[in-house]
């Protein structure tokens, strides 16, 4: 006999080598079951689909947000569109420059003319004389 | 009275036209035959069952493409030791299995008694030690060496079949062979009577 024939002959043996008994009988089952399963499993096709109408959805959300905030704008523009120009102007200007302590105030005392009050902080101190001189008043007797 | 099995191309005609149960009858028909092929190349019972599930699964996807060119027999084969070349490429672990594996048939066999027989004290071995020898000898071949030796000699397969599954010549399945066999002769040298 060849070393050839020798070396088939053990090589052979490994036909001995056998899953346990009963296998077969559980691997058609487990076929069976993983069959079932994939069927049950959706195919690329439906995922790349699912995929797809889900990512429609992401984007349909924001339409709605772009839709409502297009509308504010409109509402905004229809508001300021209908105001007088002068007022919108007068109070940007009064936020342009505020009031300071500084300013001189008008007021008015009784029936007298108006008097600029001295202001702490003003360059010069205006005296201003009533309406009328004193000299004017009429004379009280008792 | 003996009923008759169908023939092969018959349980592939019926697969094709949607009947799974046929497909099931061609799963038990092949599925030993397709467990020894699957085994004996990677030397493990978990691996070849997975692999398994996977070219029935895959067989079962693709037969209505099948056109009968070859037989179905080959066709399963090559699917099956293709897939199995592929998984071993990205498999490095080698994995030996336990004695309960073996068939105690193997304890009768005049080739196994002549293997581990004591009449030269180089001889002497038990089952265990044959078998781990055995596996380590396979798994130092070479993926497609490893297929052609299990084809061929743990098998039976004709060159020629086994030319059609893999896709080669006649030759060069010859020339595999011829080398396979060099290289186990020199792992399991203390095993073989000269």
């Amino acid at each position: 006999m060849t070393p050839e024939e020798n070396i088939s002959k053990i090589i052979r043996l490994k036909r001995y080598e056998q899953p346990p008994a009963g296998y077969f009988e559980g691997f058609l089952q487990e076929f069976q079951s993983r069959q079932n399963a994939d069927f049950a499993r959706p195919t690329f096709w439906e995922i790349v689909r699912d995929r797809a109408s889900s990512l429609e959805m992401f984007f349909q959300a924001p339409r709605l947000a772009y839709a409502a905030v297009a509308a504010a704008l409109a509402v905004a523009a229809v508001t300021f569109s209908v105001l007088p120009a002068s007022r919108v102007s007068g109070n940007l200007a009064d936020v342009r420059q505020p009031l300071t302590l500084a300013s001189p105030q008008q007021v008015t005392i009784g029936g007298s003319l108006p008097v600029v009050m001295p202001v702490a902080g003003s360059p010069s101190v205006q005296y201003v004389l009533p309406a009328s001189p004193a000299s004017y008043a009429s004379s009280r007797s008792f | 009275m003996e009923t008759s099995e169908p023939p092969d191309e018959e349980l592939v005609a019926r697969t094709q036209a949607g009947d799974a149960a046929a497909f099931d009858e061609l799963v038990v028909r092949f599925g030993p035959r397709l467990y020894g092929l699957v085994y004996n190349m990677t030397s493990n019972h978990e691996d070849t069952n997975d692999l398994l599930q996977e070219v029935f699964a895959k067989a079962y996807r693709s037969i209505k493409g099948f056109q009968r060119k070859s037989s179905f027999y080959t066709w399963m084969h090559s699917i099956a030791v293709h897939r199995t070349i592929n998984f071993l490429k990205k498999r490095n672990r080698r994995v030996t299995m336990s004695l309960d594996d073996v068939d105690n048939g193997i304890a009768n066999d005049p080739d196994f008694i002549e293997a581990t027989s004591d009449h030269d004290p180089r001889h002497q071995a038990n089952l265990g030690e044959l078998q781990k020898k055995l596996n380590e000898a396979m798994m130092k071949l070479s993926h497609h060496h490893r297929a052609v030796v299990t084809m061929f000699d743990i098998q039976g397969m004709p060159h020629a079949e086994i030319a059609k599954i893999l896709k080669i010549s006649d030759g060069t399945v010859r020339s595999r062979l011829f080398y396979a066999h060099r290289q186990l002769q020199n792992y399991l040298q203390e095993f073989i009577s000269g």
